[in-house]
């Protein structure tokens, strides 16, 4: 049926014109079909966040050796190296203050991403009791030189990228990784070989001292660091100064 | 239309078009959370909020992009002139999606830390581009387009500046792109959101320029007055109830409407939105606007009682069977 040409004017307040009604019964479905697609791809384009894990429920105790500096970290009685960090987006220094080489118990949850290690600190006084069988202080193992390197990758809080946000990296996550180093989050440089395996440098000055407040204007994005490269007892550390990072374009 | 003012002036149209609207967006956000919680498991596993931080962003960039290619496609075909009708909506849909994407974002990546959330996440203390300074550059734009979006302030603000103002559509759509390729982009390795990205602003772009370009030509082929009438061609191929667009020259467009045997003249531009009334047809004796259906009286250019709106008129006269139109307004048709 052909409509004469007078009544195919759309008019809102007016019934559709069957020619428009016609055009729309096809134009809607088709539009709503595509955005499900549309939907589908992006989700499945979406890269990998990787293996991380973040236990929840009850926390947990962990025994060992405490270090205040470059940044809070337990000596496990296992022999891990376990990064400290606080509930949210802060370190844990004000936490641990005077009890650099105390043995101590500490309560919390863990993260952990291809083996490194980190505890969120449970709240309250008794999340971090100094252990009194064995009191006195335990010597700091002696940093170990392996000499200057230049390393490529990322800077990431170490909390989110090991477990506290899937993806913890990247330019999408660059805000809060920033927010978590310049609250005292560690900083960690994450490379990969070519095989994929990471490797992960906590990021220190050159004297070894914490470096939140500039490295976090670093985090989200491909970086080249030149620095000494540390062995902390278990943990690798990178002695940068600013001038000792570069950024590069995606994809280097 | 109205001589007063109501939140919206439903009508069934309005109510099916919203409700698709919501839908399109339920189905969307549906479709991107409960598959990512689905299917995505293990290492491919997301974070509950920032899928759906991710659904709502992703979803209120394809909004933009439709909203964007409204204009253009209704101008090539009045097919489209129904989803036109009610394109306010579907704009202040697509602020309110993109909203709360940016509240996810905050509150999310900005909370919990010693920073203001907000500056947290809008200024994070960097050198590199500030990705997310340009989302939330469109964020306000879009707020500025949905909070003026109703009819008293195109009324109040006259609709040259209304115009104006919404034309900062396209200032957003440029901070949506640059928030995009500076921040998913520049961590995603799939090329599938880069190809989405360029697909979209190639359709948006290629839509409004053909669009022009057919508008343009339109312009080129003006009629030049002489002696200040305008030939507007044989007076009998505007029909009974119908209007045609005559184009001068300079670029200005003038409707010729036949009612009751009688041709008159006004100006093509509706006092509403700038509709083209030359495109619209008589409909209880007014020529009606094919936009949003705004009426006026075909020789005196007057909306009908308690109405108010009004556009200029010309005179016609027919001479030797052709409709000539006086160039100069406000003479009696």
């Amino acid at each position: 049926m052909t409509e004469p040409r007078e009544d195919r004017l759309y008019v809102g307040y007016l019934p559709l014109p069957w020619g428009h009604s016609r055009f729309l019964r096809v134009f809607i479905p088709c539009t709503l079909w595509a955005m499900a697609l549309l939907a589908a791809l992006m989700l499945w384009s979406m890269r990998a966040p990787g293996p991380t894990l973040w236990e929840t429920g009850d926390a947990r105790e962990w025994r060992g050796v405490l270090r205040e500096r470059p940044y809070p970290l337990l000596e496990a009685d296992d022999g891990a190296a376990i990064l400290l960090v606080e509930l949210g987006k802060r370190g844990a220094q004000q936490r641990v203050a005077g009890l650099d080489g105390r043995r101590v118990r500490i309560r919390g949850w863990l993260l952990e991403r291809e083996g490194r290690r980190i505890v969120e600190i449970d709240e309250g006084d008794s999340a971090i009791e100094v252990d009194d069988a064995a009191l006195g202080a335990h010597p700091r193992p002696t940093p170990r030189s392996l000499g200057t390197v230049t390393l490529r990758g990322e800077i990431m809080d170490a909390k989110c990228y090991l477990g506290a946000m899937r993806p913890g990296d990247g330019m999408g996550h660059r805000a809060c990784a920033a927010l978590c180093v310049g609250g005292g989050i560690p900083p960690m440089l994450v490379t990969r070989d070519s095989a994929g395996r990471p490797s992960f440098h906590l990021v220190t000055g050159a004297a070894g001292e914490p470096v939140n407040a500039w490295a976090a204007a670093w985090v989200g994005e491909p970086v080249e660091v030149t620095g000494e490269a540390i062995d902390l007892g278990g943990v690798s550390a990178l002695r940068v100064t600013p001038s000792g990072v570069r950024r590069l374009g995606a994809g280097q | 239309m109205s001589v007063g003012y109501r939140l919206v002036q439903w009508n069934r149209h309005k109510r099916v078009y919203d409700a698709i609207a919501i839908g399109a967006v339920a189905i969307y956000v549906g479709v991107f959370v409960g598959g990512g919680l689905l299917l995505l498991r293990g290492d491919r596993a997301v974070s509950a909020p920032i899928l759906a931080m991710r659904a709502l962003g992703t979803c209120a960039i394809v909004l933009l992009h439709i909203v964007l290619c409204i204009g253009p496609l209704a101008r090539i075909s009045p097919l489209f002139a129904p989803l036109l009708y009610n394109r306010r909506h579907l704009g202040v849909l697509t602020f309110l999606v993109a909203l709360l994407h940016a509240t996810l974002a905050i509150g999310f990546y900005g909370a919990f830390g010693e920073r203001n959330p907000i500056a947290a996440v809008v200024n994070p203390a960097r050198s590199a581009p500030p990705y997310e300074a340009f989302g939330f550059g469109a964020l306000l734009i879009l707020f500025v387009m949905a909070a003026t979006s109703h009819d008293f302030w195109l009324k109040n603000l006259s609709p040259r500046v209304w115009k104006a103002i919404h034309l900062a559509v396209i200032g957003a759509y440029a901070l949506v792109v640059m928030h995009v390729a500076w921040g998913a982009l520049q961590s995603e390795a799939s090329p599938v959101y880069t190809i989405l990205l360029l697909a979209g602003a190639a359709t948006v772009c290629g839509l409004h320029l053909f669009a022009g370009w057919r508008e343009t030509l339109r312009d080129l082929r003006g009629v030049r007055p002489i002696d200040g009438w305008i030939d507007a061609g044989p007076a009998d191929a505007v029909t009974e109830g119908r209007a045609a667009v005559v184009t001068v020259h300079n670029g200005e467009r003038i409707a010729l409407v036949r009612h009751e045997g009688r041709l008159c003249a006004m100006s093509n531009v509706c006092a509403h939105q700038g509709g083209p009334l030359g495109e619209g047809r008589v409909i209880d004796g007014c020529l009606t606007c094919p936009w949003h259906g705004y009426q006026y009286g075909p020789c005196s250019g007057g909306s009908p009682p308690p109405f108010t709106e009004r556009v200029p008129t010309h005179r016609v006269r027919i001479e030797n069977g052709r409709a000539k139109i006086e160039a100069a307004e406000g003479g009696e048709p």
